[in-house]
């Protein structure tokens, strides 16, 4: 408890959390976009192999959004710290 | 009388003269060790930037290597914090001189020298902060060195990152396996191959920002000592920051054709969605740390993603071996960096004043450099000869 508080009395824990949460966020908000984005392009190979039409597209559009996101993501990520 | 006066001038002026002569050589010495620093930080952490991408064949070695050098190339001009902590906010700016800069990196050097002898995992980020500390310590104490800051910036960080980047690639794939789990193999395979070119460029960006910091820092304080610099408004000259991304990146790609030698035999066998996970929650650690100033452990914080990615499929596909190694060097880097920082400064102290201490460390340095060198050529050669069918 005391190891807690001296390590709580020197270290700035806002900035630490902030850091701690965006990694965690981006880390994994990231991957899951990209899993996702892999599941929706293989349901979509798999609805052309089974000639539906109106699957293909919604899983198509699906991996395309999926794609931006993550797309966006890494774009954003690299203009917050290139602004600082 | 009038006579006295024009060659007390003169002598003063030739004082003066060779004084900063002295300090230019002095920063000359600094600066270049600084590069050497940042090229074998390079060199040592290509296998852990490219290392997932070639063992799950996202990307062919050639590729791989020039895709990480050009990346940590461009991932030094994103941001500068890591460079000011480094600078401004571990030691006493105004009381650091070229000697004690010069000690710390060869400190930091010695100590990377001789865990590579000895083959133990090491963070070259460590042992050059320990290396700055220990110096500083030396020469000016305890006051010279913000102690709170160490803690806060540096030590706490380093215990946490790879906690971060284990429990951020446990979750990603454990989310990943639930999302494809249904789907063909083959596809879900070549998908996260693509993945990762995409995953592994974000690590080498992380790696180059992070790192080549660092290096930076050290420059700047160099300049600050030698008067270039301000020591009450923090800046990095252009030159200092392309000169360190430029280090590590040559150093990137002249590590990587070591690696291609050693292919195969030291990777971690994992899947491509391993990889990407790994890949993708070291890079994210890695940056947003980096914008907030933290200098870490690249190395660290890659080989916590590559644990957690394995041990979120199978507890023990994780060599727990390798971990309580890692840990152990990491507690040992900063102390050991720091008596070998002090024992540099003590040693061009002896020495001489102005550039005399430190050239005759560089000239020793060189000399222990070759010599351990030739130490591993025999160990190398004793192994050949003990199992010469390996």
């Amino acid at each position: 408890m005391s190891a807690a508080l001296f390590a709580g009395a020197i270290v700035d824990v806002s900035t630490l959390a902030k850091a701690m949460i965006y990694s965690l966020v981006a880390g994994v908000g990231l991957a899951t976009a990209f899993g996702a984005g892999v599941t929706c392009a293989a349901g979509m190979l798999e609805a052309v192999r089974s000639r539906r039409t109106g699957l293909v597209m919604a899983w198509g559009i699906a991996a395309v959004l999926c794609s931006a996101i993550v797309l966006g993501g890494v774009a954003a990520g690299i203009v917050v710290m290139i602004k600082g | 009388m009038s006579s006295d006066l024009k060659h007390s001038g003169g002598q003063s002026r030739h004082t003066s003269g060779l004084r900063t002569m002295h300090n230019e050589l002095l920063l000359v010495i600094v600066v270049t060790a600084a590069l050497a620093f940042d090229f074998t930080n390079g060199f040592h952490d290509t296998a852990n930037v490219v290392a997932s991408s070639i063992s799950t064949r996202a990307l062919s070695p050639r590729t791989a290597i020039a895709l990480a050098s050009l990346l940590n190339f461009a991932g030094a001009f994103i941001s500068l914090k890591v460079a000011a902590t480094v600078a401004t906010g571990i030691v006493d700016t105004a009381r650091v001189t070229e000697t004690i800069a010069f000690a710390g990196l060869v400190g930091a050097i010695t100590w990377n020298l001789l865990t590579w002898l000895y083959a133990l995992p090491s963070s070259s980020s460590h042992a050059l902060i320990g290396g700055v500390v220990g110096s500083m310590l030396a020469a000016v104490g305890g006051s010279g060195v913000h102690g709170q800051a160490l803690i806060g910036k540096v030590v706490i960080p380093a215990i946490i990152s790879p906690a971060v980047a284990f429990v951020g690639a446990g979750i990603s794939i454990a989310i990943i396996y639930l999302l494809v789990a249904r789907r063909r193999p083959g596809v879900v395979n070549r998908s996260f191959r693509a993945g990762q070119v995409i995953s592994g460029g974000m690590l080498a960006l992380a790696h180059g920002t992070n790192d080549a910091q660092k290096t930076m820092g050290v420059i700047t304080l160099a300049l600050v000592a030698n008067g270039n610099l301000s020591a009450n408004h923090f800046h990095v000259p252009t030159w200092v920051v392309v000169a360190a991304a430029s280090a590590i990146a040559l150093g990137t790609y002249a590590g990587g054709w070591r690696i291609i030698r050693t292919l195969g035999t030291r990777i971690i066998k994992m899947d491509t969605a391993q990889g990407f996970a790994a890949q993708g929650a070291g890079a994210a650690v890695i940056l947003a740390s980096s914008h907030f100033g933290y200098p870490l452990s690249t190395t660290h914080v890659i080989s916590g993603g590559i644990m957690g990615a394995g041990a979120a499929k199978r507890l023990s596909a994780v060599r727990w071996g390798v971990a309580g190694n890692i840990v152990l060097a990491w507690m040992l880097t900063l102390p050991a960096a720091g008596l070998f920082g002090a024992g540099a400064w003590w040693v061009a102290h002896v020495i001489g004043h102005g550039a005399l201490g430190p050239l005759v460390l560089a000239v020793l340095a060189l000399v222990a450099l070759a010599a351990l060198g030739i130490v591993r050529r025999m160990r190398v050669a004793e192994l050949a000869t003990a199992s010469p069918g390996r």
